[in-house]
Parts: C-alpha cells; sequence; structure tokens
C-alpha cells in the first residue's frame, strides 16, 4: 500500500470545489431552509443534508450550482415538513441578531420581519418556496420557475397569492409595536 | 379584494382592482406600474393602500437577506462529553508514564516480644515499625530541636506508683552511631 492507495470516505472531501460552494453557498442554503422550515435547527439538518448531497453529486454538478443547490434545499425542506406531524410556529427571530433598542424606524421593520416570518408558515409549500426564493432570496422569476421547475406563470401566480396572503397575515395580526 | 372599477373622479378607466392588484403583486419591490395602474391608484383608496403594504413587505423580506444565520455548533452536552473523555484519556495517560514508584504497603508487624526487664541487657535497636500512610506524612516532620541528654549506655528506668504493685520500667536505647546503625 502507498500512499495512493489512502481514499477519504467521500471521493471529493479533499476537493476545492466542494469547500469553494459550501463557503460561498453555506448561508444562502441556511437562510433558505429556515424560512421555509422556520425552526433553526431544521434548517441547519436540511443544510447538512444539502451539502452531503452536493458531496455525493459533486461531479453532476455543473453550470449553474447555487441554482442546483437552490432546488436542493427546496426539495429537502419539502421532505423535512412533511415528516412534521404538526406545524410549529416558526422562529421569528434567528440567535444572532442583536436585540439591543433600535432607532423607531428600525422597530417597525423588525417588527414587519417578524410578522411575515410567521406568516410564511401560513402559505402552501409551493408559495412558500416561491415568495422565499423570489422576495427574499431575489431570483427573478425565471429562476425561480427553473428552481421550481414549474412555469414562470405558476410562479407569478404563486407569488401573487403569496403576497396577498401574507398582507391579509400582517394586517389582522396583532403586533407587539404599532405598524 | 374589490373586482370591479372603483372612484368617481375619473368614470372613463377601465382598470379594474383586480387588474392594478395583479400588476403590483407580482411587480419587484422596486419597479413601476404602468400609467394605468397609477393614474387607478391615485382614485382608489383600498388599492392604494394595499400597494404600500405590499410594498413594505417587500421590503421586509428582502431585508432578512442580510440576516446571518447561525451555523451549527457542538451543543453544551457534547462539550461536557468531550471534557469528560479529555479527563479520562489525561488520566489513563498520566498513570500509564507514573514512574515505576513501589505500591503503597500498608504492614502491620508484630512488635517483638518484650524482654525481661534487665538493668544489664543490652536491647538491640528495634525494627522500626510500619506506619500506616497517613500517619507517614506526619512522621517526616521535622521536630523542634531539643536538647537530648545523650548517653552510650542503655539505661533503665524505674518509675514508682503509688500503688506498690504498680511498677513501670522504661528502657532507653542510647542514641545510635554511625556502627549502631550496621546492626
Amino acid at each position: 500500500m502507498h500512499a495512493g492507495d489512502l481514499t477519504l470516505p467521500f471521493p471529493h472531501a479533499s476537493s476545492g470545489r466542494f469547500d469553494e460552494l459550501h463557503a460561498a453557498n453555506q448561508q444562502r442554503v441556511l437562510r433558505t431552509a429556515l424560512r421555509l422550515l422556520g425552526r433553526l435547527e431544521d434548517a441547519q439538518d436540511a443544510a447538512q443534508e444539502v451539502f452531503l448531497r452536493l458531496l455525493h453529486h459533486l461531479d453532476s454538478v455543473d453550470g449553474d450550482a447555487q441554482a442546483w443547490l437552490y432546488r436542493v434545499t427546496v426539495n429537502v425542506c419539502h421532505d423535512q415538513f412533511r415528516r412534521r406531524t404538526v406545524l410549529q410556529v416558526l422562529e421569528t427571530v434567528p440567535e444572532s441578531i442583536d436585540t439591543a433598542p433600535l432607532p423607531e424606524g428600525e422597530l417597525l421593520l423588525d417588527e414587519r420581519k417578524r410578522l411575515l416570518t410567521a406568516g410564511l408558515a401560513t402559505l402552501g409549500d409551493r408559495e412558500r418556496a416561491a415568495i422565499v426564493l423570489r422576495d427574499i432570496e431575489g431570483l427573478s422569476t425565471r429562476e425561480v420557475a427553473a428552481v421550481l421547475e414549474v412555469e414562470e406563470v405558476t410562479v407569478r401566480t404563486h407569488i401573487a397569492s403569496a403576497r396577498l396572503k401574507l398582507t391579509k397575515f400582517v394586517r389582522r395580526t396583532p403586533a407587539r409595536r404599532s405598524l | 379584494v374589490r373586482t370591479e372599477p372603483c372612484g368617481q373622479s375619473n368614470e372613463d378607466r377601465a382598470m379594474t382592482c383586480a387588474d392594478c392588484q395583479q400588476q403590483f403583486l407580482d411587480a419587484a419591490l422596486n419597479s413601476v406600474l404602468n400609467e394605468d395602474a397609477q393614474a387607478h391608484l391615485t382614485t382608489c383608496q383600498v388599492c392604494r393602500t394595499l400597494d404600500r403594504e405590499v410594498r413594505l413587505n417587500l421590503n421586509a423580506l428582502s431585508d432578512l437577506r442580510t440576516e446571518v444565520i447561525p451555523t451549527r455548533r457542538p451543543s453544551p452536552l457534547r462539550w461536557y462529553g468531550a471534557s469528560a473523555i479529555a479527563a479520562a484519556l489525561i488520566l489513563a495517560i498520566g498513570l500509564s508514564l507514573r514512574p515505576n514508584s513501589p505500591p503503597i504497603r500498608v504492614e502491620t508487624a508484630a512488635l517483638p516480644p518484650a524482654p525481661a526487664p534487665s538493668p544489664i541487657a543490652l536491647k538491640p535497636v528495634a525494627p522500626k515499625p510500619t506506619v500506616p500512610t497517613s500517619r507517614r506524612r506526619a512522621a517526616h516532620r521535622k521536630p523542634a530541636p531539643v536538647p537530648v541528654p545523650t548517653f552510650t549506655e542503655p539505661v533503665l528506668m524505674r518509675v514508682m506508683s503509688d500503688d506498690p504493685d504498680v511498677v513501670i520500667y522504661w528502657q532507653l536505647d542510647p542514641v545510635p552511631t554511625l556502627g549502631d546503625q550496621a546492626l
């Protein structure tokens, strides 16, 4: 046996490409998973699963790796979401957010963000995925359609429906502070 | 949501609330609505309020993009487990590297029978009895120097008590010299 015979458990574990993709997309995947699942621990589990899949399919991921990661993240989160027996209230504020007093304008924005994050749980899977990808992640309608593998018109329908539902949710939910 | 044309000031307007809302519900955050939609918003309070709320929501949603999500960290229980394993390893390594010091043994030896007290008998140096470990440290303490009278011959002391039947004999060995230690 010589050094060349030594193999790591994953064939690409030493690949610099995986490290690059992981570093560049870790927050993106985590953020998307958190908005889709609502719980930080679930999001971390999902992100771990996503990057494991990336590790196994690194050779087949060519071209737009970001779209691939979004697609796998959405699929993994859908699988996790279906496994849940009870839909729990979404986590509103990640642990890393500073809770120090903010200026008045920031307080309003923060409260709206909290309500919107909670409102994501009231949407359907497809609507939630569409609005997370487009309005939070900033993808275009075409990119969202490619990730979700649906027509663009379907994405538009989901987006319009989700925005309207979220607006109604924010309206009828008593806020901690006046909006 | 109203679907009929609304407003009284612009009666020839053809855009319905549903058409207008379809535009801003599907629009990007900073996109500009077409003229018809803008004209509709100037006269329809319902759509204007909804448009404003949707834009505020879009602004808030896009702001979520800047949040940093904490990555997974080991839980405190994992740290405790790791600490316990590390401590056990250090202890095991320390014990394995310990120099071969003789094991601590506690022996009890019967003192030789006291010889019959005789003023002329020379008592050999009795073997030093083994002291239990707990007392050994105290035994090693250096006592304060006390002037001891020196003598070369064993001295037998007789202590009389009030009871004539009780007599205490106390034999004092001489201070050992180098020659005596060889014994």
